[in-house]
């Protein structure tokens, strides 16, 4: 075959006919071409055949053997149970789960999925090095009973030394961190436990650097991404959009009109430093921090058991005393008792429901940056965790209910709901589950490589919550690093937030490596987290695009350079705060904080979709354009933000006895932390005085504006993109 | 065995395969994979029509005369199965005519020892890729996948997804090229 003509139009033809793309056009000449001439068929077979080829060797559809493969391990300190083979009954159940469940899935080829790619990654040789070094098979740790504290920590640390040792390969420019457990003979390997995916950082040297080495730290790893994928950052931020931006970030809503006014005219140097650790202190970034978790935790609109009040009760005062983020998480998996009291129920509360598979997966996702949900059905291939790995975790769940708790209403005399307790029962063994093949199998609770005694008298999650949080936990402090890095540059380090592993290599590798570290190392000190994140270089930079890193866009699927501010839409919590900071709308008439905040869940809840899925997803229907928002914002609320009435901070501005540039200069202030600039207040006293003139105010004439026109303005300035988004 | 299988249909139906059937079977999976794919393009539509057409293979085994070409005698299955699928499909979108299909499947039926040597070259290109495409290549043929939604799970515009799935596979075809050209250069 040796036309270069005819393959260069053949390419094209078959690229678009491999992913379905072709249009009629296309298919009738890729027919001719190939019905007329020798060489333009074998060149057909040939690339179908290797479409075809990457396709069964990834997928593995093919060998029949691998149906034996999916052992799971006995477990020795535990009741042995003999499995169950190949009920008739589970294989009628596993067949019509297949019928309608995916369209493609197969009688032999379902099994094999994790097997193909074993055949896939030995047969190509290019894994075997890398993946053959790794040197934590945890498998070799000695199961252990954890009732007794001595014999966990000596476990623990014996795994933290296996842990410490990682495997850093470098690919040219970009590095990846080659996790020590992954498996090379998953064949006998399967149950590779939950958190052994995900990269080990390395945990010497084990000094702590100071906040400034940090900050520095992170400069040079991030410089050093900017010369390797040649770009130059754009310009610092000036003021206004920086303390707009760190506002928004820190404490979830624009800085006032105060606010902005004395950043703005202070000028001493090192403010930046002064301003992140004020708004630390500020008790409105423990709410912002309780928000977002809050969110995260049970979801924007949980189920009616979850007491929402109590749970950010315990994250406010989790984030303002800034309580490490191990124990944090430690008392959220191992949270017992009322609802009401313990808020740290709530988050298991919330995730109880269909056999309490959601706690597993929203466990795994959140606190370990690992994507099990996949594994409840069938191994991962990519991730390359069992499907053993989700049953094991989800065992640890197996004791845990929640009972609601009633009380006699005396003037009813009907039973209500007071509070629900979440309980840990005394029931010991195994759970069951099936394989894709319709085998049932039996899962232990295990985690990292720690087997737990499944007795009765052990407490699972308590158990679960240690192994999960004491001591240097790299993968917790990882995924915690990722997302509040994400937080505030609007892009983690992996593309997805919340899935961390060899399978989705970092931008930064080293220095999700390094943060990681340092945050052990601060004791898991969340402020101090954010502080180096807000002081260092990247956040400083202008949201612009400059001349040298236009490629820097993660929306084009570029790994992220933080060579500028990644610009981002307000939250639906961000947007309603900020719009209530511009205008104090919700001051007009004096309402209450409670009232406000019932107003400010009853307006947050018209965005949200709940899936009824085993991972409790919900959707947020809020796009963050203003349009959107305030088309939906109730409607009292967009008219209070509009009156000119007492208390709402357009009167105040219109009252004032300032002339008309000011009272413009302060509407644009109090909306964009920013003043407008020369010909922008042009632009806006004529259109202020063209609006009252037209709209016939009374105290109008061509030469002063009446309230209306500021009315229009200030509504004009609230519609515009540049309030809605971060930058 | 012949007796039993000319004697009674529902008979034959009830005799267990024997040893070599199986092995025969096994080992023709692949290949008969990639001869339905010549038909149809989509690999998990291949998929299915793969195990239709196993299903139709396994209760014909006594039929098959041991000694003849197996790969023969299933292909003829899949053929069918593979018109049955066009049947099924025909309001949808059909890129090919019949007659396209018969001329590119004998051919494929012909040359099928060819693409064995293939198969070898693939296993070492297929290392010789940067991780990065390699990554991309995995996840674009993950189980189940087709492709479609692998633009929105990595956060890239389609197109410039699918030019890099082109790319790749324009790399490992030359890769494949070069390689078998060297073997038989070899051999000589």
């Amino acid at each position: 075959m040796s036309n270069p003509a005819l393959i260069a139009e053949l390419t094209p033809l078959l690229e678009a006919l491999c992913e379905d793309r072709m249009t009629p056009l296309d298919a009738a000449r890729l027919e001719r071409l190939v019905l007329d001439s020798t060489d333009a068929r074998w060149f057909y077979l040939s690339y179908l055949d290797l479409h075809g080829s990457l396709y069964w060797d990834a997928a593995g559809v093919g060998s029949a053997t691998a149906l034996s493969t999916d052992e799971i391990p006995v477990h020795i300190d535990a009741p042995k149970v003999d499995e169950p083979v190949l009920a008739p009954a589970s294989t009628m159940t596993a067949r019509s789960r297949r019928l309608a469940g995916r369209g493609a899935a197969l009688t032999v080829a379902a099994a094999c999925l994790c097997v193909g790619v074993i055949v896939w990654f030995a047969a190509s040789g290019h894994n075997q090095d890398q993946l053959a070094v790794g040197p934590a098979r945890l498998r070799g740790v000695d199961s252990l009973n954890v009732r007794s504290p001595e014999g966990f920590n000596a476990s623990l640390t014996e795994t933290r030394e296996t842990l410490n040792t990682p495997v850093v390969r470098h690919h040219g420019p970009a590095v990846v961190i080659a996790v020590p457990p992954v498996m090379t003979d998953v064949v006998d390997d399967t149950a590779t436990a939950v958190a052994a995916t995900v990269p080990a950082p390395p945990m010497s040297p084990r000094e702590e650097l100071d906040s400034h080495q940090v900050v520095s730290a992170i400069n040079t790893e991030v410089r050093r991404g900017w010369e390797l994928s040649e770009v130059a950052p754009s310009g610092v931020a000036d003021d206004s959009e920086w303390l707009r931006r760190v506002s928004l970030d820190l404490i979830g809503r624009i800085p006032t009109l105060n606010e902005a006014e004395s950043f703005l005219t202070n000028h001493r140097p090192g403010k930046r430093e002064e301003l992140v650790d004020r708004l630390l202190d500020d008790g409105a970034y423990a709410r912002n921090f309780t928000t977002i978790w809050t969110n995260l935790l049970v979801g924007r609109k949980s189920e009616p058991r979850v007491d929402r009040a109590a749970l950010q009760k315990f994250l406010r005062m989790a984030f303002a005393a800034n309580r490490p983020w191990n124990q944090i998480v430690y008392d959220l998996v191992s949270a017992e008792g009322s609802s009401s009291e313990n808020g740290a129920t709530n988050f298991l509360i919330a995730h109880l429901n269909n056999d309490a598979l959601p706690a597993t997966a929203v466990t795994a996702r959140i606190f370990l940056g690992q994507q099990l949900q996949c594994n409840q059905c069938h191994s991962n291939p990519f991730t390359k965790t069992q499907q053993t790995a989700f049953w094991e975790l989800h065992s640890f769940f197996s004791q845990t209910a929640s009972v609601p708790r009633h009380t006699r209403d005396p003037r009813t005399g009907k039973d209500r709901v007071t509070h629900t307790d979440l309980v840990t029962r005394d029931a010991g063994g195994p759970i069951y589950f099936e394989t894709q093949t319709g085998l049932m199998r039996v899962a232990y609770p295990r985690f990292n490589g720690h087997d737990v005694d499944a007795g009765p008298e052990t407490n699972r999650r308590a158990a679960l919550a240690r192994l999960m949080t004491e001591g240097d936990q790299p993968q917790l402090a990882a995924t915690f690093v990722n997302r509040v890095w994400s937080h505030f540059f609007g892009e983690g380090f992996t593309p997805t937030v919340d899935d961390i592993g060899p399978h989705s290599p970092a931008s930064h590798p080293e220095l999700l490596a390094l943060l990681t570290r340092q945050f052990v190392r601060s004791g898991y000190d969340t402020k101090q987290l954010v502080r180096w994140i807000c002081n260092s270089e990247p956040y400083q930079l202008s949201s612009r695009f400059g001349d040298k890193n236009q490629t820097d866009d993660p929306t084009e699927g570029q790994p992220p350079q933080f060579s500028h501010m990644y610009v981002k839409a307000m939250t639906a919590e961000q947007m309603y705060d900020s719009f209530v900071v511009a205008t104090k709308a919700n001051c007009a008439g004096g309402v209450d904080w409670t009232q406000a905040e019932a107003q400010r869940q009853q307006w947050l809840s018209q965005f949200v979709i709940n899936y009824e899925t085993d991972e409790n997803d919900e959707t947020m229907q809020f796009g963050g354009t203003m349009g959107q928002a305030l088309s939906l914002m109730n409607g009292s609320l967009v008219e209070k933000a509009l009156e000119i009435s007492l208390g709402t901070f357009l009167d105040e501005v219109v009252r004032k006895k300032t002339d008309e540039k000011e009272k413009i200069r302060q509407l644009c202030l109090a909306v964009l932390s920013r003043q407008p600039s020369p010909s922008e207040l042009a632009a806006m006293r004529k259109l202020v005085r063209d609006d009252s003139a037209s709209r016939g105010s009374k105290n109008a004439s061509k030469h002063a504006a009446g309230a209306e026109g500021y009315q229009d303005l200030f509504w004009a300035l609230l519609n515009s993109n540049e309030f809605a988004l971060v930058h | 065995m012949n007796d039993a299988a000319s004697d009674s249909r529902d008979e034959a139906k009830s005799v267990a395969p024997g040893t070599e059937f199986v092995q025969l079977f096994t080992h023709h999976q692949r290949r008969l994979f990639l001869y339905i794919l010549s038909q149809v393009s989509s690999p998990i539509d291949a998929e299915e029509i793969l195990q239709e057409a196993n299903v139709v293979i396994w209760s014909k085994s006594a039929q098959f005369r041991e000694g003849t070409n197996f790969l023969a005698w299933v292909t003829q299955i899949a053929n069918f199965e593979v018109m049955k699928y066009r049947a099924r499909r025909k309001r949808n979108k059909l890129y090919f005519s019949d007659e396209f299909l018969e001329t590119v499947s004998k051919e494929a039926l012909e040359r099928s020892d060819e693409f064995e040597q293939r198969r070898v070259a693939l296993v070492e290109c297929l290392a010789k890729l940067r991780p990065k495409d390699r990554d991309l290549i995995q996840q674009r043929y993950a189980p189940g996948e087709r492709g479609k939604r692998l633009a929105a799970e990595l956060g890239r515009p389609a197109n410039s997804v699918y030019q890099t799935l082109g790319r790749i596979r324009r790399v490992l075809m030359e890769c494949i090229q070069r390689r078998v050209a060297e073997e038989s250069a070899n051999a000589k």
